[in-house]
């Protein structure tokens, strides 16, 4: 790839010299990476079912078909692809509408944290002193603040609303991510690139911006596809304690928990929607292991 | 600015014209840092000018506060760090400007070069981002000018294939050109003043020459005036037209290269040069060292810095720190004794 485009750019000699900015550059060297685009398109797959996925079936996700046996395995002639849970509603709609909840929650959540992170963290590893200090004692004190207080005291003001999970989880998840940002700006700090930076007159926000973050996106990438998971999974948890999604709106860890109280009689419950969040979790795994490898310029 | 950024040779300054304005004054410029271990005084009170379009060199031992002249001046100093006395850039004062107004002149009016191309880039960004960032930055460009200026500017710094170039990354580039990179940068904005600290100590001794001769060639073309920094004592005499000897964060002798190479005052200089290898000696035996330890700069003696190890130390050298004296038109000396006398 590197050598065509160079071959390409020297045929022109002094006419369109086209700059290639770190993402460029990144993404043609994801698009060659196999694990990762396979991830990406599994990724798009499950989006695209959680999305479109419900209109292949006649059923709706809170129809109880009292006339079905309940709990029963696929029934491909009555349309019940994936079968029917112990309320004898359709599995297949509620796995899908589940993916809608755990995919927004997940890769929302962990967006928010992204964000929060990066830009909490680079700015106090970068201003150092004081500043640094007072950032990070604020980090401290939230992390400090029990989490199921947090989100209770949430519920209780604002009433059970699904953006309340974003809110709380995003709200937690960031001040890692702010730390670990933090660890790495300040290792960055010191190196002699920044120095220069400084002496070529360059303000403090465009040297956050253009010379700290990209060099930390390795460490970052990873980090999220760790936290990807875990606000799955601690979605779940809300909701199991009847703090996030409400019945009969479903996600991915409640049909997991449905599925794990009746795995003996009726495997099929626990089956397809674990299949749906392990595959979408590998998927996410590759594809941040691929990010990392396509951000790292030394790495092609 | 134009193609003919640097194809434009200015008349140059004669570096003697004395009475002229000088473009660099630092005076009474004192470096203190706060360690846990005390107070560290890297710079101790110096005197200096550089005028429009010459070339200073500084040069002393590792520790001598060499660079931490430079970095008082470019406003770069750590957190513990602190300067005072004065440095004015074209007749204004520069020290302790707030760093808004400070980067506004860093970049344009003086840039640095850095002493090890390897970690002075950026890893994370091409040569095309990291060139064009300055002038994005400083004048405002669109990105496709920037793009075409650094190509012209990469040219002039003799990088073969430009255009490609400003697609790869600095790993992709050897260390010769990645400081010609560097120097590129540094000559963007066509500053007044180029600062450059110790610009070949980490290449090998071909590429060295060549980015000293490119470095002479900019000063040609564009009249930037050069603080080098460094203490490779051949470098010095290969580029420069005054040299001001530093030891223990004090001038200790100041003069044209001809006059520290041929006729050095100072005891540390002599010391300094004949601890040089020269190709025409005796290889068998060892090289020439200065006997002894530079002084640790929290607990600086309360006399002559270099009494401990000079041969030629009297009892007043002990008491106090002696005067940098003038002994001639821009010469200068920081030893109480006439070279004359070492001689015997």
């Amino acid at each position: 790839m590197a050598v065509s485009s160079f071959d390409a750019a020297a045929k022109l000699p002094g006419q369109n010299v086209r700059g290639v900015s770190l993402w460029q550059s990144a993404g043609r060297r994801l698009i060659r990476n196999r694990a990762a685009m396979g991830g990406l398109i599994v990724l798009t797959v499950v989006a695209l079912l959680a999305a479109f996925g419900p209109l292949l079936s006649p059923h709706k996700y809170d129809d109880v078909f009292w006339d079905v046996p309940f709990s029963a395995p696929p029934d491909f002639a009555n349309h019940f692809y994936f079968g029917t849970d112990a309320n004898g509603r359709d599995l297949f709609v509620r796995t899908l509408y589940g993916a809608r909840i755990s995919l927004m929650v997940g890769i929302l959540a962990s967006m928010v944290s992204l964000i929060i992170g990066v830009v909490y963290g680079a700015t106090a590893g970068f201003l150092g002193g004081h500043a640094d200090n007072v950032m990070m004692r604020i980090v401290d004190i939230m992390y400090s603040l029990p989490f199921m207080f947090f989100v209770i005291l949430l519920t209780v003001f604002f009433g059970r609303n699904i953006f309340l999970i974003f809110v709380a989880i995003g709200a937690v998840e960031w001040l890692d991510m702010a730390r670990i940002v933090r660890g790495q700006t300040m290792s960055l700090k010191h190196r002699e690139f920044i120095e220069a930076a400084h002496a070529f007159g360059v303000s403090g926000p465009a040297i956050i911006r253009r010379h700290i973050i990209p060099n930390i996106l390795g460490p970052v990438m990873v980090f999220v596809t760790l936290t990807v998971p875990k606000v799955i999974l601690l979605e779940s948890f809300l909701s199991f304690l009847g703090l996030g999604v409400q019945e009969p709106m479903t996600s991915w860890g409640v049909l997991i928990a449905d599925g794990a109280r009746s795995m003996e009689s009726a495997p099929h419950m626990l089956l397809f929607p674990a299949t749906f969040l392990a595959v979408t979790l590998f998927s996410l795994n590759f594809l941040g292991d691929g990010l990392r490898d396509a951000l790292d310029p030394k790495d092609r | 600015m134009s193609a003919a950024l640097l194809d434009q040779p200015q008349a140059r300054t004669p570096w003697h014209a004395a009475d002229e304005a000088p473009l660099l004054a630092v005076e009474g410029l004192e470096t203190r840092f706060t360690t846990p271990d005390g107070t560290v005084n890297a710079v101790n009170g110096i005197n200096f000018t550089v005028r429009k379009g010459e070339t200073v060199g500084i040069v002393g031992e590792s520790g001598s506060g060499k660079s931490q002249v430079l970095m008082s001046i470019m406003g770069l100093l750590p957190h513990n760090g602190k300067s005072t006395g004065s440095v004015k850039l074209g007749g204004e004062e520069i020290l302790g400007l707030p760093r808004d107004q400070l980067n506004k002149i860093r970049g344009t009016r003086m840039a640095m070069i850095f002493q090890d191309p390897m970690t002075a880039l950026n890893p994370y960004l091409t040569v095309g981002r990291q060139l064009t960032e300055v002038l994005t930055f400083h004048q405002n460009m669109t990105q496709a000018m920037a793009l075409e200026q650094a190509r012209e500017i990469l040219e002039q710094v003799h990088i073969p294939e430009a255009p490609k170039r400003l697609n790869m990354y600095p790993h992709e580039l050897s260390g010769g050109m990645r400081q010609r990179v560097m120097i590129a940068m540094g000559m963007l904005c066509r500053p007044e003043l180029l600062i450059a600290d110790e610009p070949t100590t980490a290449l090998d001794v071909t590429i060295q020459a060549e980015i000293l001769d490119l470095l002479a060639e900019q000063q040609a073309a564009t009249g930037t005036a050069i603080i080098l920094v460094t203490h490779d004592l051949g470098v010095v005499a290969q580029l420069c037209d005054r040299v001001f000897v530093m030891y223990a964060g004090r001038l200790v002798e100041q003069g044209t290269v001809r006059q520290i190479f041929y006729d050095p005052q100072h005891p540390y200089t002599r010391a300094l040069l004949s601890a040089m290898p020269r190709l025409t000696d005796d290889v068998t035996g060892d090289l020439p060292t200065i006997g002894g330890q530079p002084p640790n700069l929290a607990r600086l003696p309360p006399g002559c810095a270099f009494a401990e190890r000079c041969d030629h130390c009297r009892d007043a050298c002990l008491d106090s720190v002696p005067p940098l004296r003038n002994i001639g038109t821009d010469r200068w000396t920081a030893c109480r004794r006439d070279a004359a006398e070492f001689v015997s």
